[in-house]
């Protein structure tokens, strides 16, 4: 096992370098000067040509990248061409936001979805099952921006049960001072009941838009795993035993159903990623996927480069996770 | 189980399951339907964005006159909803067709020949997946030029290249030592007469299945490229620029017909894809037993 891990993690290496110089390439290939979008349209060449010097754009672009990479090793990601911020202090802030939300809209997904494979599998065939299923499928098929509108429109502004964008209300952001950044955690940390109430209303909505298709996903994969295991062998020995219902579902047939579906988590991870940048322009949730569409717009290189540097990095690294955690689901598996 | 001596040709076999499957059929009406309208538009009501609009009849809720309702510029929806099936429709098929072609020429050479080729292939295919879908179609778009209906279309397909790589290149190597193979080897066949004669016509079955499935991905795709603004620009119909139209400009909530229509188109034609993308599996999958 331990070797099995030593090896993936080194064979990560070609894929993370690999990543550092497409992103590099991929963000200078972006037409645009960021000299000339920072100073506007009627800036003199002197001036512009002075800012590139200062933010060394004016250096062979090998020079850049390896100053890029030396940067990386020693945590420093550049500064932020536009608001002249450490790119790694906006990364702190606006990470845990993201991160906050995709583990709530992961939360939904799992405890909608795979309840609701479990119980199309059970009573397949029947209308329960064809019910779920068309739901499955409707959130696969939804536009994630649309569904996010639609639900704006419903419980914000036609009958305001939850609030319509960011996330924690103006007045409670003043005077707390907040840990982790995810500010349920941090309410939770401190004590400050209001300051959980009101996060968590803040993520109802753009989580459940955020889940919605991977828990379709979940739903689907569940349904169509659980499926297969209720049909084998031992499955109806544990039944001839005279087992109820519950538990040959729930502890002979859902641990053997469950490893598919931790790889369609696993993949969805990076839907989730990048399914934010949508989101987070809906609802103003102030995380990487608004910095990263923010930081194209303004081209502003570090930004960008280092969004989807960590977006990518995240996205290789829960799928090592997935892999790995298959051992614990399946014993047959061993890793050498 | 009849007496019919008749012998079942594949293709009996195919139609006969497809017939049996409620969701392919439901994707296959939907499908067609969604084509069919999506040709029509320009011969039954040929339309002109940049000349449209009547700033009279803005904001109208819809009506029997127009029926999904006007825009801020006093366009009617539903007729732009028309075009948008068209648009849609185009970058679907010729994104997915594409990355299909491409990809699964690329994966069926690098399956075959293996070696240092398939180790690089390998190698890239691996990278770009390493990159959340849209977020890699954001990149790419990002670096043309101009956004356009063109590069979405360019971006979607290069994001579904190593799906396709990979999916030939598994076909190609689970049949390679088959003893067909080996016979048709044995026999002095040309290697490459091997790989496109006797291989990829029995590849293909995941790739087809996979290809309505993308054109369901590459819709959703282009919709989110347009609502970012990086896609389509306005005036054109496009389902996800008329969204992002209504989202910057503030009224989709004041008009929220403006919105409801064009994320209903989206939603039905990826839904008519994907139900057809799972019939077919159940019917083209020898392994699938309902």
């Amino acid at each position: 096992m331990t070797a099995y891990f030593l090896r993936r993690l080194l064979g990560l290496i070609p894929v993370l370098f690999g990543i550092s110089i497409l992103v590099f390439a991929f963000v200078r290939a972006i037409p645009g000067d960021p000299a000339r979008v920072m100073l506007g349209e009627r800036a003199t060449e002197e001036a512009v040509l002075k800012i590139r010097a200062d933010m060394g754009l004016d250096r062979p672009v090998l020079e850049q990248y390896f100053k890029y990479i030396g940067g990386i090793a020693r945590g420093d990601l550049g500064t932020s061409i536009f608001s002249q911020i450490p790119v790694t202090e906006d990364m702190k802030r606006r990470f845990p936001a993201t991160f906050e939300l995709s583990i709530a809209a992961m939360l939904f997904a799992l405890l909608v979805g795979i309840p609701l494979g479990i119980l199309a599998a059970v009573r397949r065939n029947t209308m329960v099952d064809n019910v779920a299923m068309a739901v499955a499928l409707i959130g696969v098929s939804m536009p994630v921006f649309w569904l996010g509108m639609i639900m704006k429109y419903l419980f914000s502004i036609q009958t305001k049960i939850f609030p319509p964008s960011a996330r924690i209300s103006d007045v409670l952001s003043f005077g707390f001072e907040p840990i982790t950044n995810m500010y349920v955690l941090d309410g939770l940390l401190r004590f400050n009941a209001t300051v959980v109430w009101d996060g968590l209303l803040h993520l109802v909505m753009p989580a459940i838009a955020l889940g919605t298709i991977p828990m379709a996903i979940i739903a689907r994969m569940t349904r169509s795993s659980m499926v297969e295991v209720l049909s084998q062998d031992y499955i109806r020995t544990a039944r001839a035993k005279g087992l109820v219902q519950r538990t040959v579902i729930w502890k002979h047939a859902l641990r053997n159903a469950m490893l598919p579906v931790i790889t369609v988590v696993g993949l969805s991870f990076g839907g989730l990623l990048s399914g934010a940048v949508l989101t987070e322009t809906i609802f103003a949730w102030s995380g990487i996927g608004s910095w990263i569409y923010e930081g194209i717009f303004q081209r502003d290189y570090p930004v960008v480069q280092s969004g989807v540097l960590l977006v990518s990095l995240v996205f290789v690294v829960v799928n090592l996770i997935v892999d790995l955690s298959y051992a614990l689901f399946d014993p047959r598996i061993q890793y050498r | 189980m009849t007496a019919s001596n008749k012998i079942e040709t594949p293709f009996n076999i195919i139609r006969r399951r497809f017939r049996k499957s409620a969701p392919g059929k439901m994707g296959l009406v939907l499908t067609i339907l969604f084509i069919a309208l999506a040709l029509l538009a320009p011969v039954l009501r040929p339309y002109d964005a940049s000349l449209d609009g009547n700033l009279e009849q803005k904001f109208q809720a819809p009506s029997l006159q127009h029926l999904m309702g006007t825009d801020d510029l006093g366009r009617d929806i539903a007729v732009r909803v028309w075009h948008g099936a068209q648009i849609s429709l185009r970058v679907g098929v010729i994104s997915v067709s594409i990355a299909l072609l491409v990809g699964s020429f690329v994966g069926f050479l690098a399956g075959f020949f293996g070696g240092w080729f398939d180790t690089i292939i390998g190698w890239l295919t691996d990278l770009m997946l390493a990159f959340p879908g849209t977020l890699l179609a954001i990149g790419i778009v990002a670096i043309s030029p101009k956004p356009s209906l063109e590069n979405t279309l360019l971006a979607i397909s290069i994001v579904q290249i190593p799906i396709y790589i990979r999916l030939a290149r598994g076909s190609v190597i689970g049949l390679r030592d088959l003893e067909y193979v080996q016979a048709a080897n044995a026999l002095g066949a040309n290697r490459f007469r091997v790989l496109f004669k006797h291989l990829v016509p029995n590849a293909l079955t995941p790739l087809i299945v996979q290809a309505t499935l993308s054109v369901a991905t590459a819709t959703l795709e282009t919709a989110a490229l347009g609502f970012l603004g990086l896609g389509a620009q306005p005036p054109t119909p496009e389902w996800g620029t008329m969204i992002a139209d209504a989202f910057r400009g503030a009224y989709w909530d004041s008009a929220p017909w403006t919105t409801i229509f064009p994320g209903l188109a989206i939603l039905v034609s990826v839904l008519g894809y994907n139900l057809l993308g799972d019939g077919l599996r159940d019917v083209l999958d020898p392994r699938a037993v309902n």
